[in-house]
């Protein structure tokens, strides 16, 4: 690769690693597992990035790519790993209860993610991502706004109904 | 519990910093990569000429027979005596006689070939040593010619030399 596309890449590599991250932990909830998946997949982003047209499109390009990894790793992970909790946010106000009761809201939260099918399920998670509007989320998954916005209801509805 | 309050649980539920050295560990996987592919090259590299080599020794020992130095390729050369050794001026002054000479001639040379049968070129080469060994003597040579050419004459013109006898015819 020229040293351009290598200074383009490294440019785009700082401010897509905690996407890739993200998304990767959205699917597997468990840091260094997320970790491994979104460094896996910036690597390879890196190998075709020189075959990559449209360079705008990096980001979603590399949102798919993690995506599926990700979902690869969680299946063949799933018997032996035990998904990570989720971290509980840092206050010495907080009492045992309090952290108690948060976790348990999460892991709920995390079951009605997990029971969605998954055209819903990576809306849900793009738009709960770096505050991404329709917009950016139609840009990602290269679909109309329309369609993410009535696939972001619907998925808002079954969680509702999950979670009460 | 309404959009917002599960959006914003969503994006708590995400806000998840990767550790501090992961975009560390991303380059330098990805500069391992770059080193792991010019590897690649190289030994693609290496791997084709060794291939290439190997194919090409191959084909030699499977074609023993088959010319291998370029002298071999050129098509044969032709055995010429120059044009001067053709006329025996020599004969008159037997020092001065130069050798024969048989010249080897490339077949892309830009002079016209004069091309003579090995046993007139042995011929020819055997009359000149003699003449050099004086086992021949020019001038009587020349002698020779000389009467050869008269008589050469006589026969060609019979019919001038002679008288014409009349012919009478009787009633």
């Amino acid at each position: 690769m020229s040293r351009d596309l290598d200074q383009e890449f490294e440019a785009r590599l700082a401010e897509s690693s905690r996407l890739a991250f993200r998304v990767a932990y959205g699917v597997l909830r468990h840091r260094e597992d997320a970790e491994d998946v979104a460094q896996e997949a910036l690597t390879k982003a890196y190998r075709g990035f020189c075959r990559l047209r449209e360079r705008d499109r990096y980001r979603a390009w590399l949102v798919r790519i993690t995506w599926r990894m990700a979902l690869d790793h969680r299946r063949s992970q799933k018997r032996r790993t035990a998904r990570e909790s989720v971290p509980t946010p840092n206050g010495a106000s907080e009492t045992a209860t309090d952290v108690l009761v948060a976790r348990e809201r999460s892991e709920r939260l995390w079951e009605a993610i997990d029971a969605l099918p998954e055209k819903l399920r990576i809306v849900t998670i793009l738009a709960g991502i770096e505050e991404h509007d329709i917009r950016e989320v139609s840009l990602l998954l290269d679909l109309p706004e329309g369609t993410v916005k009535s696939r972001l209801f619907l998925a808002r509805q079954r969680m509702k109904e999950l979670l009460q | 519990m309404n959009d917002e309050q599960l959006q914003k649980e969503l994006e708590e539920a995400l806000a998840i910093e990767p550790t501090p050295h992961f975009l560390a560990r991303v380059r330098r996987e990805v500069e391992t990569g770059k080193q792991r592919a010019a590897a690649r090259v190289k030994w693609a590299s290496a791997t084709a000429g060794l291939a290439a080599v190997a194919v090409a020794i191959g084909i030699m020992l499977l074609e023993p027979s088959r010319p291998i130095t370029p002298e071999s390729t050129t098509p044969p050369e032709a055995v010429v005596l120059s044009p001067a050794v053709e006329t025996p001026t020599p004969l008159l002054s037997p020092k001065a006689t130069p050798k024969p000479t048989a010249i080897h001639v490339s077949p892309h040379s830009a002079e016209p070939e004069v091309l003579i049968d090995e046993r007139e070129v042995a011929a020819l080469r055997s009359f000149l040593q003699d003449v050099q060994e004086r086992k021949i003597d020019p001038a009587r040579l020349e002698g020779l010619f000389e009467s050869g050419r008269k008589r050469a004459r006589q026969r060609l013109s019979p019919c001038l030399s002679q008288r014409s006898i009349p012919l009478l015819l009787r009633r």
